[in-house]
């Protein structure tokens, strides 16, 4: 079932507004307790625990549960952008969308799409390291509204790479043409520091968190169709339905609320934690309570685990891919300290969870459903953290 | 006027008739003090490793306190054992001790008072940096009577409290998880300054340890030698700071040999005191 993309509460809201779902109270404890049991047997622990998490993935369930599509989102950005360009003012020539990290739907293409926008793409990263400004090539044509879908794919974090996407920001400023820009939220919080982005640039705009009905919505399973049985999904530990709810028309269990906190209010992290936690009973398939109900079980999956004694270089390393939204292999030493053996540490975060490299484009981005612990534990590390 | 075996009578009053049992309990009680003490140290240091950043040297800055609270705890318990607790008896202490503080021990005794003042005036803390008379370096333990700095050289030196009565203390970081770096650079001949001063802005835009919180700043003075540039920036957490200087110094050079400026070279220019 999609979401209602008609209802307010769908639609943009300011980047300062944005408030993460909170997590019912008893998970916070229980979370404590899982960081200090894991303090307290860290001298013990491999620089990498990987068996642990390849036993868990060969577990999780795939196939029962179908993906859900992300056209709702695509839905409310294109009514968004619907809205905003029958407006001509030249007060709201710019609308800068500041989407959560991690998006790999190319939601801001899929939008540009929609409407028949002519889209502006980057220059290949290698280029902008030369320190002069490399061309930007303004697509021509009929189209009174140019996409950007990823202004952080316009930099690179070394002293000769800022310059081609400092700019585009002050052509987007100074011009008269029409921009949809969208950036990712490290990059947004860098390029407001590095290029004066939140000067040249309105306020951006976001996508409110998603709470647990949004989820529950989102991630509910088929009611089946045919000779199909519904499926239920149930938690592990107490057997009850994740979905059901009481008389007042509230989740009865908390599991979707603390999915929706880990997950950080982002549905493209919420999916794969969900994934991860899914189980089936290996003998009969998870026979339910009911007749004709399949049911699957489902628990919090275990989070990766950053390579003991390197803690400062992977966390340089990962700060850098969620700045830039992925680079290549080649590209990373440019926008880290010379002390840190890259190789290794991009060998030992695959191992263990926390980025994966794209097939065909060869950069490296921090997984999803790393996300929330990488979050942590850069803001743990003193880093600024962006509001998403 | 007393004789001396008035005075030697006034003593076996002042003191209880403590007996093994009192000897036992006094012996139980100040092990047991050092151990609170230590074993709190060991975890509270050990905790301001696992904590977050932000609230390292809170946890730092408890360890001294808490030695003070279980040593006057521990003085508390055991005084009434010994001594029997009566004003007269504590007028004649007083008098006793004040001769003794006076002669033997007024060093030990002003850097102790000392030390409690640097509790609540808190000129440095457990995890600052400060600097006192030539020494620069990270407060890494607070004693009763005296502080061990960790130069940037690995050096640990013990400075006693009592230096604060008459010198001053430079603290770096005050407290804050960050602190500002600054890298140095030397240029002569025909150069843009307005360029390189720009450049080195990027410089310090683009380092990985760079707190995007806090300012930049690029300070410019002219010398008989040439043209002095002083970077100043500040890392995401203080532990970091050598690095950071090592990255900004680094990569400036770089730039400045991009842009083809000749950096200055002047034998015999006095060293800047390390940290400064």
């Amino acid at each position: 079932m999609m979401p209602d993309t008609d209802a307010p509460e769908r639609l943009l809201i300011a980047l300062g507004d944005y408030r993460r779902p909170a997590a019912p109270a008893h998970h916070a404890v229980e979370r404590l307790g899982d960081r200090v049991r894991r303090l307290l047997g860290r001298d013990s622990a491999d620089a990498v625990q990987d068996d642990r998490l390849r036993r868990e993935r060969a577990v999780a369930l795939q196939d029962s549960i179908p993906a859900p599509g992300f056209d709702g989102i695509v839905d409310a950005l294109a009514a968004s952008l619907h809205d905003w360009r029958a407006d001509t003012s030249s007060a709201s020539r710019i609308r800068v969308l500041v989407l959560p990290p991690c998006e790999r739907q190319d939601l801001m293409r899929q939008v540009a799409g929609r409407h028949g926008l002519a889209v502006l793409d980057p220059p290949p990263r290698h280029t902008l390291n030369g320190g002069s400004r490399t061309p930007i090539a303004e697509p021509g044509g009929e189209s009174d509204i140019v996409v950007v879908p990823r202004l952080q794919h316009w930099f690179l974090r070394h002293h000769g790479g800022l310059a081609t996407g400092r700019a585009l920001l002050h052509r987007m400023a100074s011009g008269s043409r029409r921009w949809f820009v969208g950036v990712d939220a490290w990059s947004w919080r860098y390029l407001s520091r590095a290029a004066h982005a939140d000067l040249l640039l309105p306020a951006p705009l976001t996508s409110p968190a998603w709470d647990a009905d949004r989820l529950a919505e989102w991630l509910a399973p088929p009611g089946g169709a045919g000779g199909d049985a519904p499926v239920s999904v149930r938690t592990v530990k107490g057997g009850e339905d994740v979905f059901a709810r009481d008389e007042d028309g509230a989740l009865s269990h908390d599991y979707l609320r603390e999915l929706a906190a880990r997950s950080l209010g982002i549905p493209w992290v919420a999916w794969p934690l969900w994934q991860r936690g899914l189980r089936t009973v290996p003998d009969e398939g998870g026979a339910g309570p009911d007749s004709g109900t399949r049911a699957l079980w489902v628990t919090h999956g275990i989070d990766p685990v950053l390579p003991a004694g390197h803690l400062t270089g992977a966390l340089l390393l990962l700060q850098s891919l969620l700045v830039h939204d992925g680079l290549r292999a080649e590209e990373l030493p440019v926008t880290l300290p010379a002390t840190f053996e890259v190789e290794a540490l991009l060998c030992a975060l695959d191992r263990a969870g926390f980025i994966g490299q794209h097939v065909a484009r060869g950069d490296w981005t921090v997984l999803p459903s790393a996300y929330p612990v990488v979050r942590t534990a850069l803001a743990e590390a003193g880093w600024s953290m962006p509001p998403l | 006027m007393e004789d001396a075996s008035d005075r030697v009578e006034r003593v076996r009053q002042l003191i209880n008739d403590i007996g093994l049992a009192g000897v036992v309990e006094i012996v139980i009680v100040v092990a047991l003090g050092l151990v609170t003490i230590s074993m709190s140290r060991r975890v509270l240091e050990w905790l301001a490793d696992v904590v977050p950043s932000r609230a390292r040297l809170y946890v730092l800055g408890t360890v001294p306190v808490l030695r003070l609270v279980v040593l006057i705890a521990t003085i508390v318990w055991i005084v009434p054992i010994v001594f029997d607790i009566t004003l007269g008896n504590v007028v004649f202490i007083a008098g006793g001790l004040s001769v003794a503080l006076g002669f033997a021990f007024k060093d030990v005794a002003s850097s102790v008072i000392a030390g409690i003042v640097v509790l609540f005036e808190r000129p440095y803390r457990t995890g600052d940096w400060v600097r006192i008379g030539e020494d620069y370096g990270e407060v890494r333990h607070m004693g009763m009577r005296a502080i061990k700095l960790v130069t940037p050289n690995d050096d640990v030196i013990t400075i006693a409290h009592d230096r604060i009565w008459g010198e001053s203390v430079g603290s770096s970081n005050d407290g804050a998880s960050t602190l500002m770096c600054v890298a140095r650079f030397y240029a002569c001949g025909e150069h843009d300054g307005a360029h390189l001063r720009a450049a080195l802005q990027d410089v310090a835009l683009t380092s990985a340890w760079l707190n995007l919180d806090q300012p930049i700043l690029v300070i410019v003075d002219q010398h008989p030698w040439g043209t002095r540039y002083q970077l100043k920036a500040y890392p995401f957490d203080l532990r970091h700071q050598f690095l950071f200087i090592t990255d900004l110094t680094v990569r400036g050079r770089t730039v400045m040999h991009e842009l083809g400026i000749r950096e200055a070279i002047v034998p015999g220019l006095p060293e800047s005191p390390a940290g400064a």
